[in-house]
Formats: C-alpha cells, sequence, structure tokens
C-alpha cells in the first residue's frame, strides 16, 4: 500500500511535456501589430533606408552580417509593392511613410536541471519466508540529477512604419503605423538565417492584410 | 422470554459482524489510460487534426468492499494530451504566429463508489461515479516563450467497466470514465478516458 501511496504522490507532483525541436525554424515567431488610431486609406506611399541597422551592435556579443542588406530591404519592398504601396524617393519627395529595418542579437545562456532517479527498489527475502528472518537483498538507492548549460545566439529582425505627417516636434514624438518582429535562434549559416528572416518577412505581411490598398 | 429475543438478536449480529468481516478487503491496482479530449481540451491541443488523442496516462485506485456488490474508493490518475503545429493567434491588435507546442497535463484525484453486477469470482460489470477535483498545468512553447497555466478544477466522472478474475486474488479491470470539470479561468477539463489494469487484495 505503501509504495502504490509513493506512487500516487509522485504522479501529484511530475509533469510530462513530450515532443521535441527537430529544426531551428520551429523556434521562428512573427508578430505584427497594426494601430488603430492610423487611418491607412491616407497612407499610400513609403521610403525605405536600404540599410539594416543593429540597435544594440556596441554593446552585443554578436555581429550582424550586412551582406544580406539589400535581401532583407529588397523583400520588404516587394511585399509593400504588391500591397498597393508606391515606393518614393527621399528628399526628393516626401513618404506618407518611412519603413525601417533594424535588428538586436545576443548570445543566451539556458540553464537547465534533470532529476534522478530519486527512489529505490526494495530488497527482496529469499526464500520467501514470512516467519523467519533473513536479510535478502538490498535494495538500489538511486542516482542524482544534473545540472546542463546551454549557450545561443538569437536575435530579432524589427520592420517598423513610421507616419511622417505624425511627427511632433515639440515632444519628439511619431506615430507607429505598423510594426512587425521575427524572432528566431540564429544558427551558424547565414544563409539559413537569411531565408528564415526572408520567411518570417512574407509572414508578417500575410498577417497584416488590412496593410493592402 | 428474555432468551427467546436475546439469543436470536445474538446471532443476528454475530452473523452481521461475520458478513462484515468477510467483505471488509481493499483492492489496489494500476491501470494504463487513453484518452480523448473534448471541448475545450479538444481545442486546446487539437492541433492540425483537431482531436490529439492521448497514449500517455495512468490511473492508481483503491477500492474498499463495502458488501456483495458495492465499494468505496479512492482514485489517483495522470493523463497527457500534447500538440504540436504551425498556428496563428490573434489578441487584440497584435498578431502572432510560429510553431506552438501545446501540452496538458491533467492530474484527476477522485473520491468513488462503484455497484458490481453479477456473482463474486466471476466476470462483474460495474458502473460508478467519481467526485474530486482535476488539477490542469497548461503550457505553451513559442519560440522561446513559454506560458502556462494551473487551476484546480471541481470534477465529476461517471464510470462504466468490467471486472473479471485473474487469480484467486487478482482482478482485471477495463474501464470507461467520463471526465468533467468545472471552468476555472477560460479553461474547462473535458475528455473520456479509457483503462485496462489489474488490482490485487
Amino acid at each position: 500500500m505503501r509504495k502504490t501511496l509513493y506512487a500516487g504522490l509522485f504522479l501529484a507532483v511530475a509533469s510530462c511535456y513530450p515532443g521535441d525541436v527537430t529544426s531551428l525554424g520551429q523556434l521562428d515567431v512573427v508578430l505584427s501589430s497594426g494601430n488603430p488610431e492610423s487611418d491607412y486609406s491616407t497612407l499610400l506611399t513609403y521610403a525605405m533606408p536600404d540599410t539594416v541597422v543593429q540597435i544594440d551592435e556596441d554593446s552585443s556579443n554578436v555581429q550582424i552580417n550586412h551582406d544580406f542588406d539589400s535581401d532583407i530591404v529588397a523583400k520588404a519592398k516587394a511585399r509593400l509593392n504588391n500591397y498597393g504601396w508606391t515606393e518614393v524617393t527621399f528628399p526628393a519627395d516626401t513618404p506618407d511613410v518611412f519603413v525601417l529595418a533594424s535588428v538586436v542579437a545576443d548570445t543566451y545562456t539556458a540553464t537547465s536541471y534533470t532529476p534522478g532517479y530519486w527512489w529505490g527498489h526494495w530488497g527482496w527475502y529469499y526464500p520467501p519466508c514470512y516467519y523467519c528472518y533473513y536479510p535478502g537483498y538490498p535494495g538500489y538507492p538511486g542516482y542524482p540529477g544534473y545540472v546542463t548549460k546551454t549557450k545561443f545566439d538569437a536575435g530579432t529582425l524589427f520592420l517598423d512604419m513610421v507616419e511622417t505627417a505624425s511627427f511632433t516636434p515639440a515632444d519628439s514624438t511619431i506615430r507607429f503605423a505598423w510594426t512587425a518582429s521575427m524572432a528566431g535562434v540564429l544558427s551558424s549559416s547565414s544563409s539559413s538565417n537569411l531565408t528564415r528572416a526572408l520567411a518570417g518577412i512574407d509572414r508578417a505581411f500575410d498577417q497584416s492584410e488590412y496593410l493592402k490598398k | 422470554m428474555k432468551t427467546r429475543i436475546l439469543l436470536p438478536l445474538a446471532l443476528l449480529l454475530v452473523a452481521t459482524s461475520a458478513a462484515q468481516a468477510q467483505y471488509s478487503e481493499w483492492y489496489w491496482g494500476g491501470s494504463y489510460s487513453t484518452a480523448l479530449p473534448l471541448g475545450d481540451q479538444k481545442t486546446f491541443t487539437g492541433g492540425d487534426g483537431g482531436q490529439s488523442f492521448s497514449f500517455r496516462g495512468v490511473t492508481i485506485e483503491g477500492r474498499k468492499i463495502l458488501n456483495e456488490n458495492v465499494s468505496a474508493g479512492l482514485s489517483f490518475g495522470w493523463h497527457v494530451f500534447n500538440s504540436q503545429g504551425d498556428q496563428t493567434n490573434t489578441i487584440g491588435d497584435v498578431t502572432i504566429g510560429g510553431n506552438q507546442f501545446r501540452y496538458t497535463n491533467a492530474f484527476p484525484l477522485f473520491a468513488n463508489m462503484h455497484y458490481y453486477f453479477g456473482q463474486r469470482g466471476a466476470v462483474r460489470p460495474y458502473v460508478g461515479a467519481n467526485v474530486g477535483t482535476i488539477y490542469a498545468e497548461r503550457r505553451v512553447d513559442i519560440s522561446l516563450i513559454s506560458l502556462s497555466q494551473k487551476k484546480w478544477h471541481l470534477a465529476f466522472a461517471p464510470e462504466v467497466g468490467v471486472a473479471f478474475p485473474l487469480g484467486w486474488v487478482v482482478r482485471g479491470v477495463i474501464a470507461a470514465r467520463y471526465h468533467y470539470g468545472v471552468k476555472a479561468g477560460d479553461f474547462t477539463p473535458q475528455y473520456f478516458s479509457f483503462s485496462f489494469g489489474i488490482a490485487s487484495r
């Protein structure tokens, strides 16, 4: 009966999380957010710098490869054009919005603990005998758990759409019409990271059909 | 006169005590459980397929035989539901999309009573009622973010099953139980479980 009660207590404190991550792409997430105060029917033109700015460049342990800035900017422009937006050249023309691409990246450390096999076995008597005493076979004490540390690089690509007409010089504020962030764990392959970033941009626009003209 | 009343009364008391001693016994057992999610549970871990039948579950139970047909006891269970798939969700003005790992660990803890048909020592169908609580831990993992919610739910579980002899003191048990937990937070745990196990005195 005691074994059954212990097993019941074990059930009460245990939990199970089956399934494994089999590729870094499964850890990618895309967030997109519109602004209910923005009137998208009046926002028709955009300008976009050709550089992806790393916001935390001075403090980060991870330096982003800027060789792929043009690919990222081209993808964002293609999706905006597909949604009916018109690109203009600043400062010759003043756009309704600026679309800014930026990135943050850093190294993270994760610590996990794997519990040991904490209960042992009872010993057993041989030969079976209720009325005689025989010390029997000793029990098994179990083994302790262990700690694992993991390091990985993770980054987030941002696309921010700011309304030029909403800029207020008095308090230096400007309204965001739309923002998207594409986050994930960085692999050692730059081309793989680029492929996933471009897929993230596609998904951000797919999630934001209110940007369509 | 007194002997005519007291002797049958004494015999009745002895007979009753003997009957109680004969039926005063505990059966303890364990079962492997599968589960079919319903309602909120089906929606939460249904995944793309919408079902996510669980093959991870166990039930440990003790029943005290009260008389020829009735037992009372306790039941501890653990059922795991999980799903994985690409999902998009919108909360307010924010839309979030990506691969989501979803888990529910449900721990039903019940007091119960069962009524058995048929004769002792034979195959005995039974019906039962379970009352208690379900502790439900739900978790969503998306990217490097993990969100979880843990709630206790008042719960009920009607049950049908059959017990059959496997030996002098060992019984095989096959049972189906409908678990229903009262809503707590925004979640109502609800599922069928199907158990296969053994019990012994």
